[in-house]
């Protein structure tokens, strides 16, 4: 492994003996900082390093004074979009009240300011919010009202976005000053539109994000979507690793609660999926996760062995993105990694359809072979411009 | 943009003092700038009711520091701002949907 890499991984450990040693022995600053980029990881770095690393030498901390310039700097970018964010969140909730619409928030907007150890600590580029299909077209009228507009053209009815969001493309609106609002049918959105959620509306918990409430999945579904993220994604950025992480650490997963997410794990078949992104997070970060969990959802040799290597876990470990686009990945995770047969069958007979037929679907077949380098690089490009959107005045 | 006569910060700008820092955050943009503390005093003082000059002298006051050399940083640090749209555009202020004289709105004769 790199010494960069080295380093990113015992500074995101709070190993801070090791850091030292590593940054004695020498790391490259820049490839330093565009790997803390790519992993939107720079302002959790600063934050660790102002509040869990107490006893750095006077030669490492003036070493490292560039760097830790930088990450300070992303630190408070984050801090402060994350301030206006709250202002975001309880003026779409008070919308949706206003209209009895129900309403959840997924990851960022839960994780940053309940899990995390401060908000600053946690980029969020747009709010996941699930909402029921049908309140589709009065979701719609709230958010043009807030003077969002949607990115591609909206479809046609609750119906058709549900489809699009499941086999198409993501239903994406965006508004001057404001955060940009993805919208969910589903919290756990893979697969089969009707999945049977009641359960998680049920169990659903409110959250004060200061200045107003939020509701949010309980533990189980919200670890379950942070888990199924994750793995969208190929385990990149380690942000997205770290979102469970700081979730497990936040506390309120008892016995009882890890109980039922194996339970939910299993009914959904994604027990490999839930495994292998704990493990990873145990073994990365050394997340909290019990032995007997891990027990209970550890797959066979050979289920261990072929995920390993289509999800190429190496390069996660070594911290490397994996080049593949998040379609084919979300595609493969559900084809591969979940649910039964029948049901596979039955995702790519709507997959096909939603592609408008043959030809659609062997074009798709192709993106998922062709799958190339695009996705990495994007990440890339797009956390180094959010790094670059921050100046000092003198 | 060109700078106002009189300097008035935008509403929608979120302004913080994080730890040692002073971080201003334009939504708009989605940007943050980051302020030393001479800059995050001049920036307290445009409220729309002070001329450059009155600025400079506020602040020439408020450091002991001679006023020759206060206009330089002030000129430096309102124009950074004015190159980031900080600042209120004249025709943004308006009294009932018409264009109005921004002396007026900030209760100068």
């Amino acid at each position: 492994m790199k010494r960069e890499a080295a380093a990113l991984g015992a500074w995101l450990r709070g190993e801070e003996s090791r850091l030292i040693e590593l940054i004695r022995a020498g790391i490259d600053q820049k490839g330093f900082l565009e790997l803390a980029s790519v992993h939107q990881v720079n302002a959790l770095c600063s934050f660790l390093w102002r509040t869990r690393f107490l006893s750095i030498p006077e030669d490492v901390a003036r070493r490292m004074e560039p760097i830790l310039e930088d990450l300070r700097r992303s630190y408070l970018h984050h801090f402060m979009r994350n301030d206006r964010l709250r202002k975001d969140l309880t003026e779409l909730v008070a919308a949706f009240e206003e209209k009895g619409i129900n309403s959840l928030f997924l990851k960022g907007s839960w994780v940053a300011f309940a899990a995390y150890p401060d908000p600053g600590t946690r980029h969020i580029a747009d709010i996941d919010l699930c909402i029921q299909e049908e309140d589709f077209e009065p979701v719609v009228e709230v958010l043009t009202g807030l003077g969002y507009a949607s990115k591609d053209p909206l479809p046609r009815g609750a119906g058709r976005a549900l489809r699009q969001s499941l086999y198409g493309n993501q239903l994406f609106f965006s508004a001057r000053a404001r955060r940009p609002v993805e919208l969910h049918f589903q919290v756990l959105n893979y697969g089969l539109a009707g999945q049977d959620e009641e359960w998680i509306w049920e169990g659903s918990r409110g959250f004060d994000v200061g200045g107003g409430e939020i509701r949010v999945p309980g533990p189980v579904p919200m670890l379950l979507h942070l888990v199924l993220h994750a793995n969208q994604h190929g385990f990149c950025p380690l942000r997205l690793l770290l979102d469970l992480h700081w979730t497990l650490l936040s506390g309120g997963f008892d016995s009882g609660t890890w109980r039922e997410f194996i339970e939910r794990v299993s009914r959904l078949r994604c027990r490999s999926v839930a495994y292998h992104s704990l493990m990873i997070c145990e073994e990365l970060f050394g997340t909290p996760v019990p032995e007997d969990c891990l027990d209970a959802l550890r797959p066979g040799w050979i289920k261990r062995a072929t995920y390993s290597a289509w999800w190429r876990l190496g390069s996660v470990r070594r911290h490397r993105p994996l080049q593949r686009t998040m379609t084919a990945n979300r595609v493969m995770l559900y084809l591969l990694e979940m649910s039964s047969l029948r049901n596979k069958v039955r995702y790519l007979s709507e997959l096909t359809r939603e592609a408008g037929g043959a030809r659609g679907a062997l074009s798709l077949l192709w993106s998922l072979y062709s799958s190339s380098r695009r996705d990495g690089d994007e990440m890339r490009m797009k956390s180094l411009s959010v790094q670059q959107k921050h100046e000092a005045i003198p | 943009m060109n700078l106002p006569k009189h300097p008035l910060i935008r509403e929608d700008l979120v302004y913080r003092k994080i730890d040692d820092d002073f971080v201003v955050y334009d939504p708009v943009g989605d940007y943050t700038a980051q302020f030393n503390f001479t800059a995050a005093y001049v920036l307290d003082l445009c409220d729309g009711t002070r001329a450059k000059d009155e600025i400079c002298r506020d602040v020439a006051k408020a450091f002991s520091a001679p006023l020759p050399t206060v206009e330089g940083d002030v000129q430096r640090i309102l124009g950074n701002l004015a190159s980031m749209n900080f600042f209120v555009e004249e025709t943004e202020v308006t009294a009932g949907g018409k264009n109005v004289d921004r002396d007026e709105v900030a209760g100068r004769s």
